[in-house]
């Protein structure tokens, strides 16, 4: 099943789509990572799915259930959420906070202490969030989400404003979301790099379009880059590839040719073995995830 | 009601009591600078405070006011929480909730202020026999103008999410009330923030040669309360219609 499903998601101000036609599918069980520069359109799409503004068009499908007007709050009630900066109230203590958000919720306070300690703000529990770090209000805005134990988390950059150790506690506390409670988690960034270790899925969007979406894994295989050939005789080697109707690119002593199939390749490897070109070695350079996801978004071509 | 609790919960060191504590103080403080000095002035106490109540409120009932909406609803502006609160409660109770503890306020703020009219003529020592009927007007009144300021107040909240535009509001709704109070009452019919005045129950009657006045019953002016109550209604819609539009 899945926890997340859109179709057609538009969202239009003015002549201008800031989400164009989305339709994302997020897993159960998984942790989804929604990728994009700023400005790309993933905090518009995250609030679509929060109901806090309205699509243009499309529709939105949460935990299994259209979500409509009627059963919006009983599903949202389900799914924690942190969207741009924590919310939560500067003239009370973390607790007073979280209080409010179980009362709201209707979740039992002693689920207060798991949340606290999950997110590590028992010390300071009872001081004021106005006297709070960025790093601990967005740690509260996290265990306000945790209240009640989810079956869905969105959280937006949650790791804006976290110290290296914080974005690193914040990452592992995710990559166990779906072991250990259960929960699919929909995450955004504009760094792939920042969660390529956490998630399973990835969605990436840029100017309000989805150009990817699928696991990782599958994006991975965009990452195949130039076959880099190392040759005793790079010139005759190189006669041999344009032949074959090949664009060959010299770097020092070795060859580029462009992305190839395997057996291809291994054709072409015959071909200039029996040239006597001298195949010493034969490397498939990988782009790194970050390559790939520029190359998507300045392409804005879709790999769906 | 767990909406309403939430709003009490939120309120905890806010110290909006005192803004609730303040407007009367300062109304009633005001007043008291026509203390009775004579008999004659104690015979008529009760008749001038009940006069000169209304032109003090459309004095400091705007910023007052404008002071207690933006407080409600700046809470949730300064920590961001729409976004976090609407996907807990349906937004109308988030509405309803912060007005009707706004409705506690302001029945506090004018009860405060009946009581501290009452202590006034009895520190004073007056001899006018009170009039409740015209002490009751005077309340109903002071608490459907008062509604009326709030509402504007929180609908300018919602949509603008600036207190300081609100407080400016206030200030120069405070100040054209000062204006309307010195012109003739049909003007003060234009003047919504300004309908203590045409809602007095107590006229003065002035004599330039004596400089001397006589004060005298005006009748309840039932159509301008109800306009008042309409206007309120009005406003108590389009707030609710600006919480459910907004987009966060």
């Amino acid at each position: 099943m899945n926890v997340i499903e859109t179709s057609g998601l538009c969202k239009q101000f003015g002549s201008h789509f800031a989400v164009d036609h989305v339709a994302m599918a997020v897993p159960e069980g998984c942790v989804y990572g929604f990728i994009g520069p700023n400005g790309a359109g993933k905090s518009t799409t995250m609030k679509m799915l929060l109901g806090l503004c309205h699509p243009t068009a499309g529709h939105v499908q949460l935990l299994g259930k259209a979500m409509n007007d009627q059963n919006r709050l009983a599903l949202l009630r389900q799914t924690g959420s942190l969207i741009e900066n924590p919310s939560c109230y500067g003239h009370l203590t973390a607790e007073e906070n979280l209080q409010i958000v179980a009362d709201l919720k209707g979740v039992d306070k002693k689920d207060i202490d798991r949340v606290l300690d999950i997110v590590h703000l028992q010390k300071d529990r009872r001081r004021k969030v106005g006297q709070y770090s960025l790093g601990m209000r967005q740690r509260l805005g996290i265990a306000m989400a945790l209240l009640g134990g989810p079956r869905l988390l969105i959280l937006d950059e949650p790791t804006n404003g976290l110290d290296p150790a914080g974005i690193q506690e914040m990452r592992a506390l995710i990559a166990g979301m779906p072991r250990e409670c259960g929960t699919s988690v929909l995450i955004s960034s504009h760094l792939l790099s920042e969660l390529e270790q956490i998630i399973d899925q990835v969605g990436i969007i840029n100017r309000g379009r989805l150009l990817f979406q699928g696991p990782l894994t599958e994006l991975q295989k965009h990452s195949r880059g130039d076959v880099v050939l190392r040759l005793l005789h790079p010139e005759q080697g190189a006669a041999v590839l344009q032949r074959s109707g090949l664009t060959v690119r010299r770097e020092q002593q070795d060859l580029l040719l462009p992305p190839l199939r395997d057996a291809r390749l291994a054709e072409l490897v015959q071909a200039l073995a029996a040239a006597g070109a001298g195949v010493v070695g034969v490397t498939v350079r990988s782009c790194t995830l970050e390559e790939i996801f520029l190359n998507l978004t300045e392409s804005g071509v879709s790999a769906q | 009601m767990t909406a309403f609790f939430c709003e009490l919960k939120k309120a905890r060191r806010r110290w909006d009591w005192l803004v609730v504590a303040g407007i009367p103080l300062c109304v009633l403080l005001w007043a008291s600078g026509g203390a009775p000095a004579s008999g004659d002035e104690r015979a008529s106490y009760y008749s001038s405070l009940l006069y000169v109540l209304p032109v003090l409120h459309t004095v400091v009932m705007p910023v007052g006011m404008a002071a207690l909406a933006s407080r409600l609803w700046d809470a949730e502006t300064k920590g961001c929480t729409a976004k976090l609160l609407y996907t807990l409660q349906i937004r109308a109770s988030l509405y309803g909730a912060k007005t009707a503890l706004g409705a506690v306020y302001l029945t506090a703020v004018v009860a405060l202020e009946m009581a501290g009219l009452l202590g006034m003529g009895r520190l004073s020592g007056v001899t006018e026999p009170l009039d409740i009927s015209r002490l009751a007007w005077t309340a109903v009144s002071t608490l459907a103008v008062d509604a009326l300021l709030f509402l504007a107040g929180s609908l300018l909240c919602i949509r603008f999410r600036q207190t300081l535009l609100v407080m400016g509001v206030g200030l120069a709704c405070s100040l054209c009330g000062l204006f309307a109070a010195y012109m003739p009452v049909q003007f003060a019919y234009f003047v919504p923030f300004a309908y203590f005045l045409p809602l007095s129950c107590v006229g003065l009657d002035w004599n330039f040669e004596t400089r001397t006045g006589s004060y005298y019953a005006l009748p309840f002016q039932v159509p301008m309360l109800a306009l008042t109550a309409a206007l309120a209604a009005l406003l108590l819609v389009l707030g609710w219609r600006a919480v459910q539009n907004k987009e966060v």
